[in-house]
């Protein structure tokens, strides 16, 4: 698959193993990543200049904070509220993100083609 | 005797009358005098003679003497002869010496009659002087004297005479009515034949004091009758003395007094019986003063009878009830009677005393209403006891209570709250508190933890007590402590900084601390009551104070021990939640990568060797979801989120893409046509129809449908799963709805148990019904209903 401008995604997953395979899931369809590994360097990141990404893909349960209270955050924030973000979970249950501002939520483990479909939806 | 004619100073001198008379020498004589000549016929009366009469008689009146004197009647009138004895005198010769008459004047009085014969100076008779010596009026007369004969003889009192050998002289017919004995049989008999063995002393008393010329009065005593009876009479005995003077016998009146006796002996019984009452009994006049108090009346009221006699009524009633008088006055001017009417009155002391009274009127013979009896009885010993049973049904009620609340609450704080209080309640404490026995390193305190009656913020400032000489032997020794005072307990006072209760606490007098000792025999801590009054806990209170504790301590330990079963659990759910989490995220790294894998090659035994890996991943994926979703529903956080959808058509959409394990069985359904909509949460109601399909499929290994039915009943969507497979037993039935439960026969049948557990949760929050028929060998039947909407 080709786009014209790449798409690019922050990813924010503390299990190597499933942000690897994301990471690649990901570029395998043209979409630019930014991975972090926690909520520090995702925050530090965040509050820095220079911030383009078109979609942000987040773990709820991170070791140094929460997804649900960093997507509130970022909604706050008149710089970054513009952009989506899809949270995830292997809690399989919705109402966790509900008054986040996510703009959806991906059970863990998933199915790859809907994982897909999820992502096109809000970068096309 | 014949009076010679010198010896009386009368002369006769009838032709010159007028002068005579004036000069007759008995004319001033201070004695009346009249003189008759021998036919009786009237000759002279003097001054004083005239002046008896009215109508003086004229001179040579003939019937003088019938017509204006009475012969002597000492006996009855009737005894009066025809012819007068004066008469009789003259005619034969003889003077009168003393004889009694009575003069037919108006006032009848009675003289002392004496004659001289006159003779004429040839000695020949001529007539009779007389002279009248007036009775003094102490001695009766004649006609007084018949009177008292017939009253004697028609009296109803016996009327007894005796000579002073105590022999019967008289008897008269009330004697006879009395003592059934006629005249004739006692006359001459000896008087001690009247008077029964144990009285005989009484004749010779009575004897004695005749003898010395006393009279005996109303003296009551016994008598016989002829038939031997007793006959209670009042006797009064006089004196009969001869003209000389001497005592010559004893006249006896004897009242037979048996009514009278009756009646006071009825009198006597009543008045017995008010003066033996416990009860105050009292009469009041109309106007409210007190006119009668007997001894319970002084026991209640504590005021002796000579100190309320005329007093009012009111110095009895608290004047906040003074109202009540006159209500009760009003009645009892209606002849109402009060009965049974409680209310509270006032002692000499000022004390109030509950009581019960009973008022009703007192009426004269005529039945006017004069006043009002009461019987006032003190109820404060059946209030007492009225209060005790009310307080124990009470303490029970608070008990029972506590008991209640222990056996249906295991939460240590609720707990002790409760016990707190109602010991608090139960003792009569201002406020309680109940301090755990944490020790710190020091190994000395105490925390407050419930506390009633007082607002936390009291204790606050003030620092946890300590092992102080107070509280160490409740907390350290499992004693209790129970002072009247306990700021002159000698312990009190004794440890620093203090010495005593530090400023600011609460002011506590009367104190009480009972320990809560555990099964195991710690002190789990102390419950502390106290009270601003000296001596307000008493042996009962600090007995049910202990009761409670002991119940306190049991609720305690069982709190405690579920408390940390609860904490374990608590534990558990956690480490499940984490436990399925972190083995879900090595799941999804594994599905992606075999589902990238999947795509990637298309040597055929590789994809399909691919499949089934997905397969199981899946299905591990399933069983970690089970398990997050049972400690979900455990820790009571599953969540479910209600919408209306067509249950025809979620089910017709299940059957079409059920995947099933084996590949053996063919789902058959019988869906209906019509739409079912249900409020539900979908995909829960999905995963409950699933968990039965895969069961139905599990257990019926051997066969080759399951059916799948949606049918309405009574208002409410059925579906039912059913199997041709191994069945379950009634026991097994009754389990197959626990947790973890996996039934004996299902031994190499994988699963964790959780599946039924979880529909069957799922469908109770639906406030449906989940079921199950079932044969052993034929096959199961599980159906779950759901309400629908209209």
């Amino acid at each position: 698959m080709s786009h014209e401008i790449m798409k690019k995604i922050y990813l924010v997953e503390d299990d190597y193993n499933l942000r690897e395979l994301i990471c690649y899931l990901l570029t395998d369809h043209d979409y630019e990543v930014e991975a972090f590994a926690n909520a520090t360097s995702f925050k530090e990141r965040i509050s820095g200049l220079d911030i383009d990404p078109d979609l942000i893909l987040m773990d709820i349960m991170l070791p140094d904070g929460n997804g649900v209270e960093l997507c509130r955050a970022i909604k706050a924030d008149d710089k970054t509220s513009s952009i989506p973000v899809i949270l995830m979970s292997a809690h399989a249950d919705p109402s966790i993100t509900q008054n986040s501002g996510a703009i959806d939520f991906i059970a863990k483990p998933f199915d790859v083609d809907q994982f897909y479909s999820r992502l096109n939806k809000y970068l096309n | 005797m014949k009076s010679k004619p010198g010896d009386h100073p009368v002369t006769k001198d009838a032709n010159n009358q007028e002068a005579a008379l004036a000069a007759h020498p008995f004319e001033q004589f201070p004695v009346a005098v009249f003189t008759c000549d021998k036919e009786g016929k009237l000759d002279y009366a003097n001054t004083r003679f005239r002046a008896l009469w009215k109508n003086p008689p004229q001179k040579a009146d003939k019937n003088f003497l019938e017509e204006f004197i009475e012969f002597n009647p000492t006996q009855a009138t009737s005894q009066i002869t025809a012819t007068s004895p004066l008469k009789l005198s003259l005619d034969q010769q003889i003077p009168l010496e003393n004889r009694k008459i009575i003069l037919k004047t108006s006032n009848h009085p009675v003289f002392l009659i004496s004659s001289q014969l006159i003779y004429e100076e040839d000695n020949s008779f001529s007539g009779a002087s007389f002279s009248l010596v007036p009775l003094p009026d102490a001695q009766d007369d004649g006609i007084n004297q018949a009177i008292l004969s017939a009253i004697v003889e028609s009296s109803d009192d016996a009327i007894i005479s005796k000579d002073l050998q105590g022999y019967i002289t008289s008897w008269n017919k009330g004697a006879e009515r009395i003592f059934k004995y006629s005249e004739e049989e006692v006359i001459g008999k000896h008087i001690t034949m009247l008077i029964p063995d144990t009285r005989q002393a009484d004749e010779s008393l009575i004897l004695e004091t005749i003898k010395k010329g006393e009279r005996v009065d109303h003296f009551e005593t016994i008598r016989l009758d002829k038939k031997a009876q007793e006959i209670p009479l009042s006797i009064s005995v006089s004196p009969i003395k001869n003209s000389r003077g001497e005592i010559i016998g004893a006249s006896k009146v004897a009242r037979d007094i048996s009514d009278r006796y009756k009646s006071e002996e009825r009198q006597a019984r009543l008045s017995a019986i008010v003066e033996s009452s416990d009860d105050a009994i009292i009469s009041k006049d109309f106007n409210g003063m007190i006119t009668s108090w007997n001894l319970g009346a002084c026991k209640v009221f504590g005021y002796k009878e000579k100190e309320v006699l005329g007093k009012h009524i009111t110095i009895l009633i608290p004047e906040e009830r003074l109202k009540e008088e006159e209500l009760i006055i009003s009645k009892i001017r209606k002849g109402e009677r009060i009965q049974h009417f409680e209310t509270y009155r006032c002692t000499k002391d000022s004390k109030k005393i509950p009581v019960s009274l009973s008022i009703s009127p007192i009426k004269d013979s005529h039945g006017n209403i004069i006043g009002a009896s009461k019987i006032v009885r003190n109820i404060q010993a059946r209030k007492d006891a009225e209060d005790r049973i009310m307080t124990y049904s009470k303490k029970l009620e608070i008990l029972n209570s506590i008991g209640m609340d222990i056996s249906q609450n295991l939460d240590v704080e609720s707990v002790l709250q409760k016990v707190t209080d109602a010991a608090t309640k139960i003792s009569g404490a201002e406020f309680g508190a109940f301090f755990y026995n944490t020790e710190n390193e020091a190994g000395e305190s105490m925390m407050l933890y419930t506390l009633s009656g007082a607002p936390k913020e009291a204790f606050e400032d003030l620092g946890m007590p300590r092992h102080t000489e107070i509280f160490k032997p409740t907390f350290a020794n499992h004693k209790v402590i129970r002072s009247a005072d306990i700021t002159t307990d000698k312990r009190y006072g004794k440890n620093a900084p203090y010495l005593g209760m530090p400023s600011g606490h609460l002011p506590l007098v009367s104190y009480m601390a009972v320990p809560v000792i555990s099964k195991s025999g710690t002190s789990i801590g102390g419950l502390i009551f106290g009270h601003t009054k000296k001596g307000v806990f008493t042996l009962e209170h600090e007995i049910t104070v202990k009761n409670i504790a002991s119940q306190a301590a049991i609720a305690l330990d069982n709190s405690r021990l579920f408390e940390r079963v609860k904490a374990l659990n608590e534990k558990k759910d956690e480490f499940i939640a984490l436990a399925s989490h972190e083995l879900k995220t090595p799941l999804t790294t594994v599905k992606g990568y075999l589902q990238v894998l999947e795509k990637r090659i298309e040597e055929p035994m590789s994809k399909l060797f691919l499949g089934k890996s997905l397969n199981q991943v899946n299905k591990l994926n399933t069983l970690v979801e089970d398990l997050l979703n049972m400690s979900r529903i455990e820790a009571g956080k599953l969540e479910f989120r209600y919408e209306a959808f067509d249950l025809k058509d979620m089910l017709q959409e299940i059957s079409e893409t059920f995947v099933y394990s084996t590949g053996q069985h063919e789902l058959i359904t019988d869906l209906g046509d019509t739409k079912v909509m249900v409020k539900a949460d979908a995909p829960r109601i999905e995963q409950a129809v699933l968990n039965l399909l895969s069961n139905a499929i599990k257990y019926s290994p051997l066969a080759e449908n399951v059916y799948l039915k949606l049918a309405m009943e009574g208002g409410k969507a059925i579906v039912s799963v059913r199997d041709e497979g191994i069945g379950l037993t009634p026991y097994q039935q009754k389990q197959v709805f626990s947790r973890f439960y996996r039934a004996e026969s299902t031994k190499g049948i994988n699963g964790l148990g959780l599946g039924l557990y979880l529909t069957k949760q799922i469908i109770d929050a639906h406030k449906g019904e989940l079921s199950v028929k079932s044969e052993v060998g034929k096959g199961s039947e599980f159906s779950f209903s759901l309400p629908i909407l209209d």
